[in-house]
């Protein structure tokens, strides 16, 4: 554990000092930061802690045991989705219910990563690198290809954000009879059964949403906004639609859950229970609890009975409130704690000892096999569980979001870094992720001459592609060269800094005499001043 | 064992790549306790023999039997890991050290095989068995004398020191048998004195030896009994002074041309 | 049977694309263990050069293939010398980060220059080297019942396979040839017989890079469209794949592995995906699984030598 004391501990340490405060600067230091500048300080430190957490993971295969994953984005994509394939169901959604999802993620993603890596185990690490790409490629294309699963290319939205708990409402037990009668307009085109359906609900009262006498006041108050005069809590409703179909309709928002379940008495042909709901943002459609066909059906009474149990969350973390925010905090010095564990355990050594020479390793009784799959199961878990908190983060999942470069912008943390060290790691995650927000922010040359402005307008090419004219003058963005510079970063990175950005025990060669040392060999060898021995 | 002394028996090993056949038909016994030899001029295979020996090469056939601890077991089966938990350990001829490991830890690295905890111990923290980890590994490296070096990075050592390391770390592995590939290779004779010493050392602590080694003197003063190998075959056997003064270990160095003067001796 | 035939026809091209790809790949690991992520790259601005050349410039087919083929050996070469000779000492790892760093770079740049849309490759006449093959070669039969191959069929394959046979007895024949067997073999003894090894390394990977050139504007030419800077990107691992599959290091082995690969995934497209009821988008996916099939089976592939590199 050399080097805690050192300059970058401590700054390290100053900078976990800040981000427990950031939450709470915005409203208190109003005047130092204006609130989007907050909003997006916020935003930019919480993806640099997910990527922190990514970084971590990836480390675990690439720095410590020195092969090369560069299909990272397969455990992201598989963890995101599925926890939110799974935290969507109502019954899914119980207080706690986040992590054991996520946990669930990360061991679904254990288990693939153990699955890729095992094929390459005797094999070099670039057979272990062109896997890793393959599969990434086969879990795009399954997500792309499987709509019914995965939503295809536009993904899945509108599911439920975290909630830590959630407070139970009485369950009710309700009552419906469908009184069907013949309509004594008989069969007519708009109602072709010829058939009316009168319900009635046993008790009267539909409203589902009640809190029990307990609940706090900041539950009370939230609650308050979902009254039935806002109309955003669990109602039951009957729609006669079509004189086709008579539904019962359950309409149940965000923050409202609803499960149940229900019984339609007899054999009643063309009706059918669909419960359970999913829990949804605001403004979701309405959904049919109960349906009866009436073209299916005679005139009589038909009963069913439904039992529901109304949940409304609380604590909800979204992106931008002060608790996901801690959250992944919390989940970043957990991984970071772990990683460090294992960093300094015989295991850790043992993926040291393979990275650094595989033969010899097993000369002392070392399982390379086995120890890699346990890098690889450890790396998939993490991967896993940092795709589930971009899950929550984005409140979307696509193939937009979790594509190939995705997989190259975790391991640019990692090379920045200087692989395989730790706290490497977390500065690269920093300065790498901030440069890649920084360059999405576009730049704004004001008072920008007339000349420079047509020149621009009429430019195609690159230079289109990052200068626009505005109405003040002549805008600089970036966004679209990111990876540009990613790319360039990783190679010069490999070859002027190996150790990355901060080696560790100070080994770097000061960088600006060494550029200074390869440019001027590079300009011998263009030129012929400097005959390089053959084969050096 | 056809002998119960022996704590290896190794029987028409060969090992062929391809159209060449490194290791030719080559039957040796080495005596529990004892300092072994493996001679011959290069290319002849000893190396070979040895990477056979650990299974990181398959002999193409022949038995080897080896008198572990817990009974005698047939190596050629072995994977390399298990043939180290067995109690053979190993040097390499260009050393092979953990280059981003400090000194302790090539050294723990070594200890690996002996002792037990993965991935759920490493969480715990594990912090008794680290400190006995700690100690044992010092411990190795006070009898190469290397326990003033621990914290620094392996490949900051010199050239002889590393050996040093990787005896250590050999040693660590707990072997009944250990294996030294060139260890006085780029040595001097002050260092060479200072080997001699920890072989010397190493077998009184109970270990078997068994080393490649090019340099005559060293060969000649510690060991007990030499094997010399040339073009994968065993060209002869037996204690040091009656080998040097053997005809065809004399051809095989310097060539069929050479007759050494009356009564001397290489 | 037309269904039929098409689809062999097709597959063979998709192959003879794939296998030019793949030499590349095969060629630069023999000789420098570096499995070269920036080829697939190579491949895609060859494409853009010849849309780049025949339809801006207005220069005619084969003018339009020389800049192609001229402009990626140049890039090649650039390639080579700036990033990845420094890094012949450095452990593999750090190598290949390298290489995907350059495929990055080298995507995102086209994406710059040439817009993110995909262009259609420029149609072409037939030329009178078209007719003269179909004819030379078929005889002319192109009436009803008979059987009729696209001039550009003939005209790529022929290209094609003039390449390989090119390539074949370059090095197997001559003394460059011979320099990189010696090279891929033991650069130090090789370095110790006189050969200048930067200079066979750096024609190692020209040659490459030309093949993919070669392979970049026979597909614009053959498809036609979907010159976009995500072209390379699919065709490299296949290609990769086709090395591995006829045994790295192999040059016939990745002719075979490319031909194969062609087979695999036209015959997925057109035959096992619809049988499956799955999407024709997972016919790269039959690529992928016969990669890990052959890593499982047989590592060092069909042509290659069965010693498993232990080290």
């Amino acid at each position: 554990m050399s080097g805690w004391r050192s300059r970058s501990a401590q700054f390290l340490l100053a900078l976990l000092l800040f981000l427990l405060a950031l939450p709470w600067l915005g409203p208190a230091g109003a005047e130092l930061l204006p609130a989007t500048g907050h909003g997006r300080l916020m935003e930019v430190c919480l993806l640099i802690l997910i990527y922190v957490i990514l970084a971590l993971g990836l480390n675990v295969v690439v720095g410590f045991t020195g092969l090369l994953d560069l299909g990272y984005v397969a455990f992201m994509t598989v963890g995101a989705y599925t926890s939110v394939l799974l935290y969507r169901q109502p019954e899914w959604q119980f207080t706690g219910s986040f992590f054991v999802v996520a946990f669930i993620a990360g061991l679904h993603c254990a288990l693939w990563g153990v699955l890729r890596g095992a094929p390459t185990l005797r094999l070099t690490g670039d057979y272990y690198a062109i896997v890793t790409l393959a599969f990434a490629e086969i879990v795009f294309l399954l997500v792309l290809n499987e709509s019914w699963l995965t939503g295809g290319p536009s993904g899945i939205k509108g599911y439920p954000p975290i909630a830590l708990s959630y407070q139970e409402a009485p369950a009710r037990q309700v009552e419906l009879r469908l009184r069907v009668s013949p309509d004594p307009r008989g069969s007519t085109p708009e109602n072709p059964s010829g058939l009316t359906a009168e319900p009635s609900f046993t008790p009267q009262d539909l409203w589902l949403g009640e809190l029990s006498p307990d609940a706090s006041p900041g539950l009370r108050r939230r609650y308050e906004r979902s009254s039935p005069d806002s109309g955003a809590g669990p109602e039951l409703r009957f729609r006669n639609w079509d004189g086709q179909m008579a539904f019962v309709e359950l309409e149940a928002q965000a923050p409202w859950v609803v499960l149940g379940s229900g019984v339609i008495d007899g054999e009643s042909p063309g009706s059918a229970v669909q419960i359970p709901l999913e829990g949804r943002e605001p403004g979701a459609f309405l959904k049919p609890l109960i349906y009866w066909d009436l073209a299916l059906l005679s005139p009589g009474e038909y009963r069913a009975e439904i039992r529901l149990e109304p949940r409304f969350a609380r604590q909800v973390l979204k992106d931008g409130t002060p608790g996901f925010f801690y959250l992944v905090l919390l989940l970043a010095l957990i991984t970071l704690g772990a990683v460090t564990l294992l960093h300094h355990s015989r295991l850790g050594r043992a993926w040291a000892a393979i990275k650094a020479d595989p033969v010899s390793a097993r000369s002392c009784g070392i399982q390379v096999g086995g120890e890699k799959m346990i890098a690889f199961a450890f790396s998939g878990f993490v991967g896993g569980v940092g795709g589930s908190l971009m899950a929550f983060k984005f409140l979307i999942v696509s193939t937009n979001i979790f594509d190939f470069w995705s997989s190259i912008v975790v391991l640019c943390c990692i090379v920045l870094g200087g692989m395989g060290n730790i706290r490497g790691v977390l500065i690269g995650a920093l300065c790498f992720i901030g440069l890649g927000e920084l360059l999405r922010e576009p730049y704004l040359f004001a008072g920008v001459s007339d000349s420079t402005r047509a020149w621009v307008e009429n430019s195609g090419g690159i230079v289109k592609q990052i200068l626009s004219v505005k109405e003040e003058g002549v805008e600089l963005n970036l966004a679209r060269t990111r990876y540009l510079f990613f790319g360039l970063i990783l190679v010069l990175f490999m070859i002027f800094r190996p150790g990355g950005l901060l080696p560790p025990g100070g080994r770097g060669k000061p960088l600006l005499p060494e550029l200074r040392q390869r440019l001027t060999a590079l300009a011998g060898d263009l030129f012929h001043l400097r005959k390089d021995p053959p084969g050096a | 064992m056809r002998d119960p002394a022996h704590i290896l028996e190794a029987e028409g090993i060969t090992v062929q790549f391809g159209g060449v056949r490194a290791v030719a038909g080559v039957s040796l016994a080495i005596r529990e306790g004892s300092i072994t030899a493996l001679i011959g001029p290069n290319g002849a295979g000893k190396t070979t023999f040895f990477n056979a020996l650990t299974r990181l090469v398959q002999p193409t056939s022949g038995r080897l039997r080896f008198v572990a601890a817990e009974g005698e077991v047939e190596l050629t089966t072995m994977p390399p890991d298990h043939i180290a938990r067995a109690g053979i350990a190993r040097t390499f001829q260009n050393i092979r050290l953990f280059t981003d490991l400090s000194v302790l830890d090539n050294v723990k690295v070594g200890l690996h095989g002996r002792t037990r905890g993965g991935f759920w111990r490493a969480l715990a923290g594990n912090r008794a068995e680290e400190q006995r980890l700690t100690g044992a590994a010092l411990e190795y490296l006070d009898f190469v004398g290397l326990a003033q070096r621990e914290a620094e990075q392996s490949d900051s050592l010199s050239y002889g020191e590393q050996r040093k390391l990787e005896i250590a770390r050999a040693l660590a592995c707990g072997p009944r048998l250990l294996l030294l590939d060139e260890p006085a290779a780029g040595m001097n004779p002050q260092e060479t004195q200072a080997l001699v010493e920890l072989i010397r050392r190493i077998r009184r602590a109970g270990v078997t030896i068994l080393l490649i080694e090019h340099d005559m003197k060293l060969v000649m003063r510690i060991s007990d009994f030499v094997y010399v190998l040339d073009h994968g075959e065993l060209i002869a056997q037996g204690e040091p002074a009656l080998v040097q003064k053997d005809a065809r270990v004399i051809e095989a160095y310097l060539g069929p041309q050479y007759r050494p003067p009356a009564g001397e001796a290489n | 049977m037309d269904f039929f035939l098409n689809q062999l026809l097709n597959a063979l091209l998709l192959g003879g694309i794939y296998a030019l790809i793949a030499v590349g790949y095969t060629l630069v690991y023999g000789i420098v263990k570096l499995v070269n992520f920036a080829h697939g790259e190579v491949y895609m601005i060859g494409a853009f050069l010849g849309v780049v050349a025949i339809s801006s410039l207005g220069l005619p087919f084969w003018a339009g293939l020389a800049l192609a083929v001229l402009g990626c050996g140049l890039l090649g070469l650039l390639i080579e010398y700036l990033a990845y000779r420094p890094m012949r000492q450095a452990p593999r790892l750090a190598a290949l980060i390298t290489a995907v760093g350059v495929s990055l770079f080298l995507q995102n740049l086209a994406m710059l220059v040439w817009g993110s849309e995909p262009r259609a490759f420029p149609a072409l006449a037939p030329s009178g080297e078209e007719h003269f093959f179909q004819r030379a070669i078929l005889g002319g039969r192109d009436g009803a019942g008979a059987v009729f191959i696209p001039g550009k069929f003939v005209f790529i394959w022929s290209i094609t396979l003039a390449l390989m046979l090119l390539l074949d007895w370059t090095v197997q024949r001559t003394t460059i040839g011979k320099a990189m067997r010696a090279c891929s073999l033991d650069k130090g003894a090789a370095a110790l017989m006189g050969i200048d090894v930067n200079r066979v390394i750096s024609f190692t990977f020209v040659l490459g890079a030309a093949m993919a050139a070669v392979a970049g504007v026979s597909y614009g030419l053959y498809i036609g469209s979907q010159i976009g800077f995500r072209m390379g990107v699919y065709p490299g691992v296949i290609a990769f794949s086709a090395a591995v599959l006829g045994g790295i290091g192999n040059l016939r082995g990745a002719f075979l592995g490319g031909v194969i690969m062609g087979l695999v995934e036209v015959g997925a497209r057109a035959y096992l995906c619809p049988w499956l009821e799955i999407s024709g988008g997972y016919s790269v996916a039959f690529a992928f699984a016969i990669l890990i099939g052959v890593i499982l089976v047989r590592p060092t592939g069909i042509l290659g030598s069965s010693a498993v590199d232990r080290s």
